[in-house]
């Protein structure tokens, strides 16, 4: 393929451009299938081959190509059809079974609506002069430009990949390729091609950034007259690929680059250093070479100038640290790559001993584009020191992956949410690793920051070579810096010690930290050790090694605090330092697969005591808990989560019904040690910091402002939801450990902080957060506006409630969920009103679902403005229609406000829209509190600043859950008691219960058996609970459901 | 000659001599593991580091690799040197607690004790190497025989004859174990044969003299000397160097060195 005729005016540059332009435009459908490493990967080959089979079988007139890869790899395999007259359309996910459809749909002239991604009517292939028409039509069809992940793309390096075919020179001359080749020697002089590339202000693309012109001048300027340029094609960076889709889509583009840059420097000979590891790549450019060179491109006296210049290829043998530039020099040489050290430089000294000047792929291939249309035109797209743009592989935890070229300036915000939209699963992007090994983590509260080599060196990152690897809230950042250092400390080449015996001991160091053998000493090593390599090792790879490290480190230190001083990886990366996935998201850490298989052994005694051991309120939580461990349970791979709270709950219900089996479960305590501790609050966190400091065998009491215990349990969470019944019984087993409540005593008022310190070794504050954040619009006066907490905690006092006949419940939480069906079962028409996307919701989705099967409907993107008042009473309200505006740096979209309003007829507004904490009483005792009024804690130990004072739940973290607040009460009082006592205690509360490890190798039990749920329209009547329990058969059989991930060998 | 500043005093230098040289010259201390004045510059060990502070790209650099300009300007003891140096040698005493050399130089910076330095086991191999390359280079550089070299990558290089067999190539030139700044290698010689212990039980054949009837030095040795550094005459080829130190001075006449073949 591709003309013999060697090229030596434009007239034959002309012939060729012809030819190229009858195969893109070959006067009938042109089947083209993207063939690059990605799509053969996906199964573009089986594509291709049943494209083959049919073609041939149907006898149809249709061209059959292989193109290379548009850049949207979770697409893949793609497909673009182009039918003569009409649009180009490119179809996606294809496989063999859509074959026989799509021919159908192309033979009469008709789109495949099934799988088609987009259509391009014109495509601007750059070089000057190179606009393609494809054609008009298909107007349902999206345009290439509305496709988020193309949209916000500038296509330059990438214009031609996807849609010429790599394999055939003739299509790269048809879209312009050459063109700038000719120019170049044939009107330009060597020096006036540099001084185009300074105009355009081109910076090396490999990583390091410096400016290319000025590294050509060197070159040029260098005593000698052999010279080499080398194209350093060692891709090395894990999840990188942009160099090598640039080599097999578009392998002319780079030779074409290197050609006119040996012109310009002075250079006889090119030599392309391309890893072994890229077969395909190998394989384009050896041909694509061989197609240069019969045009008389390559050769001697190239188009008549002069000027000779040839190109070898050398492979590398799995070294990434032959991808820095004297390493790189050294294994051409036939040495071993090891790093030399620099001055001297290449430019001066390099390939044996003459001047040379290496480049990335990607800065040759800017060449042609920059001679083509001017440096100048090149510097206006870009920043000020970065111009021109920068393709970047999108890879990791990310929704739509692929390569993405991207204007330098471009926010990291648009490249992750509007390109790559967002996290994978809808999971929150936790941040952004970029520059490789070499790189650094950038937390996403940074991602307003523009992408450009600046921008990122100063958050302590480096560009690269531009892979970004997106990582989310279930990636553990010291096991991503472990993994770092694992890969740099195996590729260092070993010579200079630092880099080989300081990245053996960081990592050394890393791993015993991700195995919960660190200690706080040894975060003080790292940084020592990472310094010491940073600044004492001989070439770049050592140099940069530490950088992911010392980033982590710098945002991410609560991370490895946790893993030293806790032994917990929240991430559930570090498998030695959690039981199971489920375990490790539960905030009370319950061993859930323990209850599990005691159940499915029949043994629900034991299995309940075996959840008292990690939860005092089962029966309560199996109502109410937000079941984190259902999000991260495996069995979500299969056929749904195992139903561990419904489980617990069924336990704890069956034996809280039966007197004399509870009789026997009697908790045990440790002998007394004389420590007096006092608890405020009642709620979740205190309640079951005094179980633990009880068994502990401390004398506990518990102070609340109320009449009972419970807090939001029983003032908060309606009947319907946690019936107060349950939540009394649980409350007797800890006050049958002898723990002494005093109600109706509000710390701050009947008795001081200061008096609880005198009479007490600790006292702990689990006030919680019930006061609601005021609305602060017009009206918020009136009568009938209410605060959710307020309303809430009345109707549970047993109050009379002054609700009307039609209430708005402004918010999108719990306490909005459970206000507005308060309400709705109180008589009245309710709606809820919030100000974001039902997506953006933060109260749990059962809430959520049953409150509008219950009737109960949910106006999205309002917010409240005026309330409108009537003789003092509220008699209707004026809302603002938002609109999702741009990306915040966590990928929510900001609501941004319409000009529309909508007015509603209410004679109720109750306001749920946050809580925070009533703590004026506790800052003025002298304990520091944070602007928002939550109290600042130790995140371990949780101590105030004030000796004996410690806080906990809800007044800490301001309004979390249940767990989490029960999850700090705990953790309270096993540090505590470490403290008072001198030891860890914990193991010793408990008898050790056992049970079988033997695991099915299949999957057992089916898919999830759903709790039995009273239909809306009848419960919406009642305050009876809203869920029934499991029939004891279908509990049995979801516990066989679970996938033992606690059982390790 | 320049002018060059070290530690904020001039000295000369030939243009392009590297600071390092010039700076053993002057007794500047400096230390380094891995420089040898006969063999090019390596940069391995990093210990010889100093700061540029002008008349060149400034920062933290190897003074074996730094080539005098007139104008340049380094300090060796600055704070970050200092620190930097500590660190390395901690390093090294990890990598090679047996090496008395490596304790030494260690001690003089105020490191006794090692944070990397693991519990090794009763009767483990004696862990002297630094890597420091100056036997590899030296036969390969200056000595040209080629008889070792790095082996793996990393943490997991060794130096050793190719494949970790005995190798055929040596010469028995001991300029390895001389150069070694950690007494690593080792060579006897018994019974006509002299092994290099270290290059994986490389044995080269000791030449005996006809006249004496005692072995000498190695015979690819004598061979290499003969070829490369003095051709002697025929008669004193397989004499050793105590006899025609006995020829010299007369207590052996010329006809004793007549071959009786």
């Amino acid at each position: 393929m591709g003309s013999a005729v060697k090229h030596q005016t434009v007239s034959y540059l002309t012939t060729s451009k012809n030819q190229g332009l009858k195969k893109i435009f070959p006067g009938k459908p042109r089947i083209a299938v993207g063939f690059a490493s990605c799509g053969i990967a996906a199964g573009a080959d089986k594509v291709m081959r049943a494209l083959e089979q049919e073609i041939k079988r149907r006898r149809l007139d249709v061209m059959l190509t292989k193109v290379g890869c548009i850049g949207y790899c979770t697409r893949e395999p793609l497909v673009n059809v182009s039918i003569p007259g009409l649009p180009l359309v490119i179809y996606q996910h294809m496989t063999p079974e859509d074959v026989v459809p799509l021919l159908d749909a192309v033979i009469s002239n008709k789109v495949y609506t099934y799988k088609v991604l987009c259509r391009i009517e014109q495509w601007d292939h750059i070089t000057k002069g190179n606009v393609l028409h494809y054609g008009s039509g298909w107007p349902d069809v999206p345009r290439y430009a509305e496709v988020p992940f193309f949209s916000k793309q500038q296509k330059i390096i990438l214009r031609n990949t996807g849609l010429i075919n790599p394999e055939d020179i003739d299509e790269y001359i048809a879209v312009g390729g050459f063109s700038a080749l000719h120019k170049a020697l044939t009107t330009m002089t060597p020096e006036q091609v540099i001084d185009e590339v300074a105009a355009a202000g081109l910076r090396g693309r490999g990583g390091a950034g410096f400016p290319t012109a000025q590294k050509w001048r060197l070159a040029r300027k260098a005593p000698g007259d052999t010279k080499y340029i080398i194209c350093n094609a060692d891709e090395g960076d894990p999840g990188a690929y942009m160099n090598r889709n640039e080599m097999e889509s578009d392998p002319c583009m780079l030779l074409e680059g290197m050609i006119i840059g040996a012109y310009a420097i002075g250079a006889q000979q090119g030599i392309i250093y391309i890893r072994e590891e890229y077969p395909l790549a190998i394989k384009r450019l050896q041909h694509a070479i061989a197609q240069v060179r019969a045009c008389g491109f390559l050769g001697r006296n190239i188009l008549g100038s002069g000027f000779s210049f040839d190109i070898a290829m050398v492979k590398g043998a799995g070294a990434f640290v032959c991808g820095e530039e004297t390493a790189l020099i050294a294994s051409i040489e036939g040495f071993a790559g090891r790093s030399r050290p620099r001055p001297p430089f290449p430019a001066e000294k390099g390939l044996w001993g003459k001047p040379t000047n290496i480049n990335n792929v990607e800065t040759w291939c800017n060449i042609p584009v920059i001679v083509s249309r001017g440096g100048a035109w090149f510097s206006r797209i870009g920043t000020e020191n970065s111009k021109g743009t920068k393709v970047l592989s999108l890879v990791g935890k990310i929704s739509q992956a692929g390569l993405a070229e991207i204007p330098f300036g471009t926010t990291l915000k648009t490249l992750v949410y509007d390109i790559g939209g967002g996290g994978a699963d809808g999971k929150r992007i936790k941040a952004v690793q970029t520059g490789g090994p070499s790189g650094g983590c950038i937390p996403s509260a940074y991602f307003d920051s523009p992408i450009d080599y600046e921008s990122l060196t100063s958050l302590g990152s480096i560009m690269g070579s531009g892979g970004v690897v997106v990582v989310d809230e279930d990636t553990c950042m010291v096991d991503t810096a472990r993994y770092f250092v694992d890969f740099t400390k195996s590729e260092s080449c070993g010579k200079c010690t630092p880099c080989r015996e300081g990245l053996k001991h960081m990592l050394g160091l890393l791993t015993n930290i991700c195995n919960g053998n660190g200690n706080m000493e040894d975060l003080g090593v790292l940084e020592d050790l990472a310094q010491l390599v940073k600044k004492a090792s001989l070439c770049g790879l050592g140099q940069s090694a530490p950088n992911p490290v010392v980033t982590t480190l710098k945002y991410f230190r609560h991370e490895y605090e946790n893993h030293i001083k806790a032994r917990r990886c929240h991430a559930g990366a570090c498998a030695q330092l959690f039981v199971a996935p489920c375990e490790n998201a539960c905030p009370i850490h319950m061993n859930i697969p323990g209850y599990l298989t005691l159940l499915k052994e029949g043994r629900l005694a034991e299995a309940y005591a075996f959840l008292l051991q990690d939860n005092p309120l089962p029966a309560t939580t199996g109502r109410v808990c937000h079941h984190p461990c259902q999000s991260r349970c495996r069995r979500c791979e299969v056929d749904g989560t195992v139903s561990t709270r419904e489980i617990h709950r069924f336990i704890a219900d069956a034996m809280l019904e039966n007197k004399k089996e509870l009789r026997r479960v009697s908790p045990k305590r440790l002998k007394p040690t004389g420590k007096k501790i006092a608890i405020v609050g009642a709620g979740p966190a205190g309640l079951t910091a005094a179980y633990y400091l009880a068994k502990f065998g401390h004398h506990v009491t518990v102070y609340d402002a109320y009449p009972r215990a419970g807090g939001m349990l029983t003032y908060g969470i309606p009947e319907f939801r946690l019936p107060k019944k349950i939540v009394e019984q649980e409350v007797s087993i800890i006050q049958k450990l002898g723990v002494r409540f005093i109600f109706n005593t509000k710390i701050g008022k009947d008795k001081s902080i200061a008096a609880l310190r005198r009479e007490n070794d600790a006292v702990f504050l689990a006030i919680g957060a019930h006061r609601e954040s005021p609305l602060r619009i017009q009206g918020e006066d009136a009568d009938g506006v209410l605060s959710g907490v307020e309303f809430l905690r009345d109707f549970n006092f047993g109050k009379q409630v002054a609700l009307g006949a039609q209430t708005v419940v402004i918010g999108g939480g719990n306490v909005a969920m459970d206000a507005a069906r308060v309400a709705k079962r109180l008589g009245s028409e309710v709606t809820i009103l919030y100000r974001r996307e039902k997506s953006d919701m933060p109260a749990d989705e059962e809430e959520i679902t049953q409150a509008e099967e219950e009737g109960i409907p949910i106006m999205t993107l309002v917010a409240p403005q005026r309330i409108l008042v009537s003789n003092g009473r509220v008699k209707g309200i004026t809302l603002v229609c938002m609109r999702p505006g741009d990306y915040d740096t966590a990928g929510r979209r900001v609501p941004t406000a319409t000009e529309q309003t909508i007015t509603l007829e209410c004679d109720t507004v109750i306001a749920a829209i946050g809580q925070v904490c009533d703590s004026d009483f506790i800052g003025r005792s002298g304990i520091a509190l944070h602007r928002n009024g939550t109290v600042q804690v130790d995140p371990f130990t949780l101590a105030t600043n004030v000796p004996g004072v410690y806080a906990g739940g809800d007044v800490v973290t301001g309004p979390l859950t249940v767990s989490e607040a029960m999850g700090q009460g705990k953790q309270f009082a096993r540090e505590l008691d470490k403290r008072l006592m001198g030891e860890d205690r914990f193991s010793s509360l408990f008898k050790k219960i056992t049970y079988s490890n033997d695991v099915a190798v299949e999957p057992q039990g089916g898919p999830r058996n759903l709790m039995p749920t009273v239909a809306g329209d009848i419960r919406r009547h009642t305050f009876d609970e809203v869920t029934l329990r499991y029939d004891p058969a279908v509990a049995q059989r979801e516990v066989t459901r679970c996938l033992r991930c606690d059982v390790k060998e | 000659m320049v002018t060059i500043s070290i530690d904020k005093k001039n000295y000369h230098a030939e243009p392009g001599e590297y600071v390092l040289k010039v700076a053993r010259r002057e007794g500047i201390e400096i230390p380094a593991l891995c420089y040898h004045e006969g063999l090019a510059p390596f940069g391995a060990c990093r210990l010889c580091i100093v700061e540029v502070i002008a008349g060149g790209r400034k920062g933290i650099t190897t003074s074996c690799t730094l080539a005098a300009v007139e104008g340049l300007a380094v300090m060796t003891a600055t704070d970050e040197v200092m620190k930097l140096r500590r660190g390395l040698l901690e390093l090294y005493l990890a990598q090679a607690p047996d090496a008395p050399y490596i304790r030494q130089l260690a001690a003089q910076y105020g490191i006794t004790r090692s944070r990397f330095a693991r519990e090794r086991e009763k009767g483990a191999p004696e862990e002297k190497c630094v890597l420091c390359g100056l036997c590899v280079r030296v036969c390969n550089e200056a000595i040209g025989a080629g008889v070792i070299n790095f082996i793996g990558r990393g943490p997991e290089t060794k130096v050793n004859a190719p494949y970790n067999e005995p190798s055929s190539a040596c010469i028995g030139c001991t300029a390895c174990a001389n150069v070694c700044p950690t007494e690593v290698i080792t060579i006897t010689d018994h019974k006509g044969i002299r092994s290099v212990t270290t290059w994986s039980n490389t044995q080269v054949t000791l030449k005996t003299c006809r006249l004496c009837g005692k072995t000498m030095e190695p015979e690819p040795l004598v061979q290499e000397i003969h070829r490369k550094v003095v051709a002697l005459s025929e008669e004193f080829k397989d004499v050793c160097p105590k006899c025609r130190q006995r020829y010299r001075t007369g207590k052996l006449h010329h006809t004793d060195f007549v071959t009786h073949q």
